[in-house]
């Protein structure tokens, strides 16, 4: 009885696999690299520009230097994704171009490298939206009144060497799942900031000295986060989520949830949500 | 005549699994180009992506790694899938909202008519955004088998949708079974193995499968962050759900053998296979809609499940650890020193001495047993030492 039964099942299943079961996956469309060069001057009369950059998967290179508002080039190899320009009375919008339900799996031989570089005499507000990409944002030396970045699942290292001359109103940090490095964030001279992220290993070094009080919002989920503070800088770190893993070094005192390392100047003050994972407080 | 009761029974499972592709042949036949602004199942690698005011999405949106915004006005017609990216959402999304690893963003405007599922990631919600399902935070339930997707509208009456759904449970748990008959015909051995391991350890495996899911979606995400090794992510996750289906079916399996007995009847082990799935799958479809803590027992089943895939390695070794007989046909285990009358010690269960780490010589011997294994009794040419 198994062996007619065993039998009959194998001839349905395999009749069954005749009926075209196909499991294909989509990978992006490549052709032929192009490159795009942009050249936009600052408009005349503004005083606050404004800069929004929106790609794709890809690189992005970005530093200060542009004799106008923003220079550089984007070297592609996806045709649907020639780029865009929009300028407006105050500024200028990079487009990467979109055509719907084209999207597939990006596979090595994808190009998308944007290397810009920004102005260093106009203040503005700069908005990156990015999706799985790898960035290197050097951001010294900028005038940035806001900075919003907004990506996917990135590995994105952004850095303020020198002071941002302007006070920065908001700065705004939304990721994925990613590895996001932060570095010199005390010359960012931001008075709020919110990072969001998703699972991921986040690292911020709030190297550089603190122009104004300044207040932090960190949330993720599953996450491995690394906050860094020189030593001469006043911190206090107060942990209101579920991770409970908080290693330190340098001195701090923990009272509860709340850690503090005393310092002169500004306030540094750090609210963390953090799902799960593990938190290093430096003082350095 | 029980037996061609039992062949009808099979092959109604199979015609159903049969009926199912060309279902999905028509779905994937469906037109493709968007019409004005109208879109339709839409999967974004790693790319950024705005559905905006009054544009549809009809279908499913599922996302690795991308950038997502729904603006006020739009509208997904399906589920949608976010693993590793980032959702900007003030629309509409008339099915389930799941994600793993990622960041969400609802606004005001939001609506999600089913439920929300996060693993790993983060929420903000604002005051006016609307989840009227569930919002399940930390576990995601180890099936939700969706069937394709029919290339036509079913426009029931609003009454009738319960036993639709019912319907529709019932004919996930149907194909379920017939899958798990299928499994064990083609796989008796790895399947019973993993049986085996689920029901001698439920514990070491649950721990396993659980530790297993915690873990294993972390690296791959994490993987997702480079561009190149998103296909290595998704087969991850291909993989790990395969895995738990194993999983399911060998639970299946172990119960359909001790329900059995219940009957005075001994089944076939894929008898008993479809059978134990159909029950453990029915009881989780059930408990699974009691809210807040439904999702417990189909999760316990699934992480047990997963961890005795995991432990017997897809079912290719047996666990715990098999012992090769030594002897063609029995194996004879002589104590090295004769019993004592004078002193003879407390009666001791020689898988007990085993399994606190001593051999099988001395368990013999501090026992003062002798010990007689019929391999015939254990699967192919090992025995288990639970079996000793």
């Amino acid at each position: 009885m198994k062996r007619p039964l065993f039998a009959v099942l194998i001839v349905m299943l395999l009749a069954s696999l005749a009926c075209s079961v196909n499991i294909s996956i989509p990978t992006m469309q490549v052709g032929p690299t192009k490159t795009f060069n942009v050249n936009e001057p600052v408009p005349s009369g503004v005083s606050l520009a404004s800069v929004s950059l929106n790609m794709g998967a890809g690189t992005l290179i970005l530093t200060g230097g542009a004799s106008g508002l923003v220079e550089g080039t984007i070297t592609y190899n996806v045709p649907d994704w020639d780029p865009k320009v929009t300028t407006t009375d105050n500024g200028v919008t990079l487009t990467q171009g979109e055509k719907p339900n084209i999207t597939g799996i990006p596979t090595s031989n994808l190009v998308n490298d944007w290397a810009m570089r920004l102005s260093n005499t106009v203040a503005m507000d700069l908005t990156i939206h990015a999706g799985a990409y790898k960035g290197t944002m050097d951001l010294s030396g900028l005038h940035i009144r806001s900075l919003s970045i907004m990506d996917g699942a990135s590995q994105n290292k952004v850095t303020f060497d020198t002071p941002n001359p302007e006070k920065m109103d908001s700065l705004t940090y939304r990721t994925g799942a990613s590895q996001v490095e932060l570095d010199g964030l005390a010359n960012a001279n931001f008075s709020n900031m919110e990072f969001d992220g998703g699972a991921g290993d986040y690292t911020f070094d709030f190297a550089g000295t603190l122009a104004q009080d300044s207040s932090m919002t960190i949330k993720t989920g599953v996450s491995s986060i690394t906050i860094v503070v020189p030593s001469d800088m006043a911190v206090t770190f107060i942990n209101s989520g579920g991770v409970n893993n908080i290693n330190t070094t340098g001195t701090w005192t923990v009272n509860g949830d709340t850690y503090t390392s005393g310092g002169s100047g500004h306030m540094l003050t750090i609210h963390a949500e953090i799902a799960i994972g593990t938190v290093k407080l430096v003082h350095k | 005549m029980k037996y061609i009761l039992k062949l009808i029974l099979c092959l109604s499972f199979i015609a159903l699994i049969g009926l199912a592709f060309p279902v999905h042949a028509n779905a994937e036949a469906l037109p493709a180009q968007p019409q004005g602004n109208t879109y339709y199942d839409k999967i974004v690698f790693g790319d950024t992506f705005t559905l905006g005011s009054g544009d549809i999405l009809d279908g499913n949106l599922t996302v690795f790694g991308g950038v997502i915004t729904l603006e006020n006005g739009s509208a997904v017609k399906g589920n949608v899938i976010l693993m590793g990216g980032t959702l900007n959402a003030d629309g509409d999304i008339s099915g389930n909202l799941n994600t793993l690893g990622g960041s969400l963003f609802l606004a005001d405007q939001t609506v999600i008519h089913g439920n929300l599922s996060m693993l790993g990631g983060t929420l903000h919600r604002s005051a006016g955004a609307q989840i009227l399902g569930q919002v399940i935070n930390g576990g995601v339930g180890p099936f939700n088998l969706s069937l394709p997707r029919l290339p036509f509208e079913l426009n029931l009456w609003s009454g009738f949708q319960p036993f639709f759904n019912l319907f529709r449970t019932l004919i996930n748990v149907l194909v379920l079974a017939a899958l798990a008959i299928l499994v064990v015909l083609l796989w008796p051995h790895p399947t019973d193995r993993i049986a085996q391991a689920v029901g001698a350890q439920p514990v070491i495996t649950g721990g396993l499968g659980l530790l297993t899911v915690v873990v294993l979606p972390a690296l791959l995400i994490i993987l997702l962050i480079t561009i190149i090794l998103i296909p290595v992510s998704i087969l991850g996750f291909l993989a790990l759900g395969i895995a738990a289906l194993f999983g399911w079916i060998a639970v299946g399996l172990e119960v359909g053998k001790r329900i059995a007995p219940m009957f005075k009847q001994e089944w076939q082990p894929a008898i008993s296979a479809g059978v134990g799935t159909l029950v453990i799958s029915l009881i989780s479809s059930f408990i699974g809609a009691i809210p807040c803590v439904g999702w417990i027992v189909p999760f316990l089943i699934g992480i047990i499940g997963l961890g005795g895939v995991i432990i017997t390695r897809f079912g290719s070794q047996t666990y715990p650890l098999a012992i090769s007989p030594s002897g063609p046909s029995t194996i004879t285990v002589e104590p090295h020193n004769p019993p004592s009358p004078q002193a003879p010690s407390a009666p001791t269960s020689p898988a007990s001495h085993y399994e606190s780490g001593t051999n099988l010589s001395s368990d013999a011997s501090d026992s003062m047993n002798t010990t007689t294994v019929d391999p015939t009794s254990a699967e192919g040419d090992t025995i288990s030492p639970s079996q000793i």
